[in-house]
């Protein structure tokens, strides 16, 4: 019985949902208040963000009229499920190795797609010309980082032989992290410029764009529906670069102390960084961004899977 | 250089039968009388021989003094330092009149307002829609005209809405406004897109009237006005009082102190930085750049504490009268405000250096919304647009006012014609501005501030003043009345002729960047629409919803 319920649990407590969220919306303030820092102001209390997540749950949930109900309802529900289901496994495969499967990386990888997914149905869904601009703009925004993101996870597929995250993790143990060679460096630097669209941070949030498109896509979503937006928002703040940190800076370990704080503060470097590079840009329009990400970006991933081809 | 003695000699032995009269009235200010069918043969002759720039016209209800309606044309020679007033009485019986929009594209609005408000016909207009009049205004109702009560409200006629252009073949509509998020005031542009390009649009504004002139020229004093006209704009106030009353004293002759100059040198420089800064936050935020948002608004609030250290206000200072200010500046101040202001500098110049070396904000700046100098020429744009592209004018040099022919200081010009050159104007400005305060603080002499004035101010007077504010310049026309106020004063806001250009500068830009080009403007539409009677917002929306109702 016990064993029937571990997975349910592994998913929703401990580490998926209910771990990844609290701690995702705590990393969330964290990134507020150092916003407010660096724009020269106060910034909110460190329960901030519960306290949206809280009131937004017992608030009205307006349905547009004319808006498509069930895609409406469910495309918050998907990007939950997904983000949820990415977190929980990539902490599985680094707390215990044996969690791993054969091809956990393809499905992690296909995993982090549904939050945008669940932007593009809902956008879609809402009948609202702002949200439909931002559904085809994040629609043009998957479209364009997908490409060298899926070529720089090639990078490390060939460099480790394997599409298994514990052989992705063993060999990192073994020859040290894979940013210290050449290609994984690229690789990282794509991966962290993917990573800000993935998170719809400046300067490419443009499906969200608050002064051009008033938020797009959550334009019309209210209480508990957009609640569960912000809850994969914070989520993914923290699973993304987890995802880093495992794929090429040398995975979790947090069996001793040691690592915890080894942990903590790669993952705090990458969140500074982030922090730093969307509050000292402006947006880029979509096409700037399309041009960007199909030009030089993909032309760095191309030139990390050859060196990773190569061996270096 | 031309002086007023030459024009008036070109334009005599050019059109000598056709003028009725022609004088200086006030120094470096000519008004000519022609008669009505001469009105565009000589304004063909100005624009192609002296090419003066045209500023506003204004209508004059004179039926009970000879029955006629007076329309004045008022034209500005910059580099000559000489404001050109052509002025034509048509008879009140056939109140009609040929357009000079065919010749002077920057006429457009201002005559379709002089048609809306006083019922002056227009033949050959190439646009001659409603303008300004609410959509639900009944027909044949004038109110500038001086047997309309100023407190008279009209029935509604919703009938007589305004029909926005139909889109060209292939195209799609997509509105902005008349609320848009990042355009915090009521102004709707249709735009006509083809895919992500912006093919054409339409505008329609004057939401949010308020009937100031009207008021101004039936209800208030002289000394009220100044307080009426602080209210034009809430960033600006203080020009459109200082150019109020500024054209009053000329019209009267009315001596100021120059302590009174300096003091409202110091005031409208002080508004200006406040102004650009405010303006850098709103462009930054419009493109996403919060922090700089934040930033600029930071380094700006120091300023807004100093306005209310000197006049009680942050803002709407209250300060001026016809013949000087109520407040001084006492010496006592004086270090507080070159503290402020040395911190303003230091912070502005460390935002100017982040600004200059970001290349992302030139990704979004340069090359888009290109305003040539030819069409901002002709369609007569003001301020920082005009000079982003070129065009040298400053009323602050070109019509001194205040203390500005004592003072020391740079135009900002720039030759981009693009949204980044405008902003290096402002950018510039705001530092000259800066400059310009220190300077007034030091050389501002001893002395009253407030000058003799007459018992009575003489009626039948005219003058024009220009103010540049931190959006171009403002043009006030007065005409002294009697029982203590203006027979007519008129008002034009910087942004009226600016905004008049948006169709040409969004031609072929893509929707994305619709916001930042009508923002890189300064647009500020509660100070272009001073002018109708009553307040139409709610009858307005009420007539959208019943139209849209009905379409369903």
């Amino acid at each position: 019985m016990l064993e029937i319920l571990k997975p349910v649990f592994y998913l929703l407590i401990f580490p998926g949902l209910l771990f990844t969220g609290v701690l995702g919306l705590f990393f969330m303030w964290v990134d507020r208040k150092v916003t407010a820092l660096i724009q020269s102001r106060i910034g909110p209390p460190w329960y901030q963000c519960y306290a949206d997540i809280g009131k937004l749950l017992y608030k009205q949930v307006i349905i547009p009229a004319g808006s498509n109900r069930l895609s409406f309802v469910a495309a918050p529900l998907i990007g939950l499920a997904g983000i949820s289901l990415a977190a929980s496994i990539i902490w599985m495969v680094n707390i215990n190795k044996s969690a791993s499967f054969i091809g956990d990386l393809i499905v992690v990888m296909y995993l982090f797609v549904l939050p945008s997914l669940a932007l593009i149905i809902g956008g879609a869904a809402s009948r609202n010309p702002f949200s439909s601009v931002g559904a085809s703009r994040e629609m043009t925004m998957v479209f364009a980082y997908e490409l060298p993101f899926i070529l720089i996870i090639l990078t490390a597929v060939i460099k480790t032989r394997s599409i298994i995250f514990e052989d992705i993790i063993t060999y990192q143990l073994l020859n040290g992290a894979m940013i210290a060679s050449a290609s994984g460096i690229l690789a990282s630097i794509v991966f962290f410029i993917c990573m800000m669209a993935k998170l719809c941070y400046l300067p490419f949030d443009i499906p969200e764009a608050e002064s051009e498109i008033i938020g797009g896509t959550l334009a019309e979503y209210s209480g508990a529906l957009l609640a569960i937006f912000k809850l994969t928002n914070a989520m993914m703040l923290l699973a993304v670069p987890l995802f880093l940190i495992t794929l090429f800076l040398g995975g979790i370990d947090v069996s001793s102390i040691k690592g915890i704080v080894l942990l903590t503060s790669k993952y705090l470097i990458i969140l500074v960084l982030v922090i730093l590079v969307k509050s000292t840009h402006p947006r880029l329009r979509i096409d700037q961004a399309l041009k960007f990400f199909l030009g030089p970006v993909t032309a760095i991933a191309v030139i990390s899977v050859i060196l990773a081809a190569l061996g270096v | 250089m031309l002086t007023a003695k030459e024009i008036i000699e070109t334009l005599r032995t050019k059109f000598n039968n056709h003028i009725i009269k022609a004088d200086e009235k006030v120094s470096n200010q000519v008004f000519v009388r022609v008669v009505p069918d001469t009105l565009v043969p000589l304004i063909r002759f100005l624009s192609k021989t002296l090419s003066p720039r045209f500023l506003i016209n204004a209508g004059t209800d004179l039926v009970r003094q000879d029955g006629k309606y007076l329309v004045s044309y008022i034209f500005s020679f910059d580099s000559d330092k000489i404001f050109l007033c052509i002025e034509v009485a048509v008879d009140a019986a056939a109140p009609d009149i040929d357009s000079i929009t065919p010749i002077i594209a920057g006429a457009n609005w201002s005559e379709r307002e002089t048609r809306d408000l006083l019922g002056i016909n227009l033949r050959n207009h190439p646009d001659p829609r409603r303008l300004v009049l609410a959509d639900d205004w009944p027909q044949g109702l004038y109110p500038l005209r001086r047997d309309f009560p100023y407190d008279y409200k009209p029935p509604s006629e919703p009938q007589n809405k305004v029909h926005l252009k139909k889109p060209p073949e292939g195209t799609k509509v997509i509105p902005i406004g008349p609320f848009y998020p990042v355009l915090e005031e009521p102004a709707y542009f249709k735009l006509f897109v083809d895919g992500e390009t912006v093919v054409d649009c339409d505008y329609r504004g004057f939401y949010n009237h308020r009937g100031i002139e009207k008021i101004g020229d039936t209800k208030l004093t002289y000394n009220q006005i100044c307080f009426m006209a602080e209210r034009i704009c809430g960033i600006c106030g203080f020009i459109h009082s200082t150019c109020y009353c500024e054209a009053v004293e000329q019209a009267a002759g009315i001596e100021v102190p120059l302590r009174a100059h300096y003091i409202r040198t110091i005031m409208l420089e002080l508004e200006r930085i406040h102004s650009h800064l405010l303006w850098l936050g709103i462009a930054t935020h419009i493109i996403g750049f919060d922090t700089l948002l934040m930033q600029a608004w930071r380094i700006r609030e120091p300023v807004m504490w100093l306005c209310e250290k000197i006049s009680g206000n942050r803002k709407t200072y209250g300060m001026n009268l016809i013949g000087g200010v109520r407040r001084d500046i006492p010496h006592q101040m004086h270090d507080k405000i070159i503290t402020v202001i040395e911190k303003i500098e230091r912070e502005t110049l460390e935002v100017i250096d982040a600004v200059m070396g970001d290349t992302s904000l030139h990704v979004r700046l340069k090359d888009v919304g290109i305003l040539t100098e030819e069409v901002g020429r002709s369609i007569c744009t003001v301020g920082p647009t005009a000079r982003g592209s070129g065009i040298p004018i400053d009323s602050r040099v070109d019509h001194p006012y205040a203390a500005y022919d004592r003072i020391n200081f740079e135009v900002a010009v720039e030759s981009g014609c693009d949204i980044w050159a405008r902003t290096l104007v402002r950018l510039k400005e705001t530092m000259e501005s800066i400059k310009i305060v220190k300077q007034c603080l030091l050389e501002m002499p001893d002395g009253p501030i407030m000058g003799e004035v007459m018992e009575e101010i003489p009626s039948g007077r005219e003058a024009i003043c220009c103010v540049e504010a931190p959006r171009g310049e403002a043009v006030h026309y007065v005409q002294t009345g009697q029982d203590n106020r203006p027979y007519r004063w008129r008002v034009r806001a910087p942004t009226y002729p600016n905004l008049q250009c948006i169709p040409n500068i969004i031609k072929g830009e893509r929707i994305a960047d619709v916001p930042i080009i009508i923002g890189s403007l300064d647009p500020c539409y509660s100070c272009t629409e001073r002018m109708a009677v009553v307040d139409v917002k709610t009858g307005v929306e009420k007539l959208y919803t019943k139209e849209e109702i009905i379409k369903r």
